[in-house]
């Protein structure tokens, strides 16, 4: 157990993660883990950690971070524009901390979310079988100023490691994601979800629960609300206001609302990027 | 004896690793038999792949650990199970469950709005909020939080106009045709008529969740000294709430 950081400003929805809990959504308990799977893979794997080892997620930067031990990490995902002592530092490439030297993220140039992982990930107590932080379930805590985070084990003597160019994610602010349809699109009138399939949406905000979406209203044959059922991260929701809500990681496990679908999992990362005010089609996979 | 074609469950690809299956429209005893007979099933025959069962009123939600390569073969695998699976299942085989609550004016904080909108008294109020037996059809909303069927319509009483910042875990209201238990701490509209000292949800007790699908509960009156003593002797050990578990 290695103290390795200070949190000196929280920043935006910083929380540790990994692959998330399943097998509790039956009892209302949320997936969680990381938002960008992809990028959070990516770094135990740049770091030759198990595919499962904690790490450090937040939104859009004003995160700042005293180093309290020599070590290595690596940054994922979102270009948050990270400074080591003011000196930029890569993405997508492992690196050297030194203690005393501090990290901060300035401003997002690419992307929304990034990802902060130690060699041997974070440590950090395991609840029903995650360490994912998920708050309104009394699941850990979300980051705090003073909090102290924790690597598992020491820096290694190995080389440093970095991904290959052809393999690193562009993160676009206009992007087109596949759709499972939904047992429920018979509730929206027709032309209405042809134009849905046909417009641009704008993310409006949102958290780790979901991104509010803003564009042409869709519109019910007889009002959104239907019997509760299971909904998942990447669900398409419709309240009766029109706007569709995007669920993420900490999605809901059951939702009252009319849906159009299921993002693609393999596009989902790619909506998970967006920041306020960037843009999202969708096209319907074949039925 | 096979059953006829028209019960068969309609399914459903609702993403890479997930699948449904709908056995009506509406909240109805037949429909949720279904649904817990449907939940044993596909989690018996799922394969190694199974990560997980969603049941709601009407639909069953299977989850698997990776994506599925063939989907139709895994629900015409689910769908023959189905199909020669026997008939009966009952409440019986589920668990009973004797729900201690306080309906103390300490806690009922809208009994009177209960009563005045009910025309009932409170003592009428408690014996047909504690004289019945609920099913528990799903749990959601928050972690532990049960759905439970169905109140006696001569309670059903309007949500608050305006919900509640805060209503501590453990509280027992009545939100239109519903009622229930808040397994946490939280903003909510539903009228106050009591409180359990059971705590619903904790994630580190060995049983995490008091509640599953299925469970059969009764709420049972206790006096405020009653609920006192419960709260004290839980809090020394939470793993005592087993107790109250009968078969």
């Amino acid at each position: 157990m290695i103290p390795l950081f200070r949190v000196k400003k929280a920043g935006v929805y910083g929380s540790i993660q990994d692959m998330g809990r399943p097998g509790y959504q039956r009892f209302g308990v949320p997936v969680s883990g990381a938002m960008d799977f992809h990028a959070f893979r990516l770094g135990n794997y740049i770091l030759g950690n198990d595919t499962n080892c904690p790490g450090l997620e937040f939104f859009l930067g004003g995160i700042e971070l005293e180093i309290l031990n020599n070590h290595r990490i690596v940054i994922t995902g979102a270009d948050l524009g990270a400074k080591l002592d003011g000196q930029p530092v890569p993405n997508w490439k492992t690196f050297n901390i030194y203690q005393g030297q501090t990290l901060i993220f300035t401003r997002p140039v690419q992307g929304s979310i990034a990802y902060v992982m130690p060699e041997g990930g974070l440590l950090s107590e395991e609840l029903l079988g995650s360490s994912s932080v998920y708050p309104k379930g009394q699941l850990g805590s979300p980051l705090k100023k003073e909090m102290i985070l924790f690597a598992r084990q020491e820096k290694s003597k190995t080389f440093q490691r970095g991904l290959c160019r052809s393999e690193i994610p562009e993160y676009s602010a206009d992007v087109k994601v596949k759709v499972w349809a939904s047992p429920h699109l018979d509730r929206f009138q027709p032309d209405s979800l042809s134009e849905f399939f046909q417009s641009t949406y704008q993310i409006k905000g949102g958290d780790r629960m979901g991104y509010l979406l803003e564009g042409t209203p869709l519109r019910f044959i007889n009002g959104s609300d239907i019997l509760s059922e299971a909904t998942q991260f990447g669900t398409i929701q419709v309240p009766n206001s029109g706007q569709p809500i995007i669920l993420m990681a900490d999605a809901q496990t059951i939702g009252g609302y009319s849906t159009i679908g299921k993002i693609a999992r393999e596009d989902l990362w790619k909506v998970v990027q967006l920041r306020r005010g960037g843009k999202v089609r969708f096209e319907e996979l074949a039925r | 004896m096979n059953k006829s074609y028209e019960q068969l469950p309609e399914a459903m690809i609702t993403g890479e690793n997930s699948l449904r299956f709908s056995f009506g429209s509406r909240v109805e005893k037949d429909t949720y038999y279904k649904v817990r007979k449907f939940c044993k099933i596909a989690e018996q025959h799922s394969g190694h792949y199974f990560q997980e069962i969603v049941p709601s009123f009407h639909t069953v939600t299977v989850y698997f650990k990776k994506e599925l390569t063939e989907p139709n073969e895994m629900i015409e695998r689910l769908l023959t199970k189905w199909i020669n699976s026997k008939e009966e299942e009952s409440e019986r085989m589920e668990r009973k469950l004797r729900i201690p609550v306080c309906y103390d004016d300490t806690f009922s904080l809208d009994m009177d709005r209960v009563t005045s909108h009910t025309g009932l008294t409170r003592e009428e109020v408690i014996s047909l909020h504690a004289g019945h037996t609920y099913t528990v059809y799903m749990i959601g909303f928050l972690p532990g939080f049960p759905y439970l069927g169905k109140l006696h319509e001569r309670l059903e009483t309007p949500r608050l106009p305006t919900p509640r910042e805060k209503v501590s875990r453990g509280t027992v209201g009545i939100g239109g045709s519903q009622t229930g238990i808040y397994s946490l701490d939280c903003p909510g509209g539903w009228n106050i008529i009591g409180k359990t000292p059971f705590e619903l949800y904790v994630p580190e007790r060995k049983e995490p969740f008091f509640f599953q699908a299925g469970d059969q509960l009764e709420f049972q009156p206790v006096t405020l000294g009653e609920f006192h003593e419960i709260s004290k002797e839980l809090a020394s050990d939470p793993e005592e709430i087993k107790r109250f578990i009968a078969d």
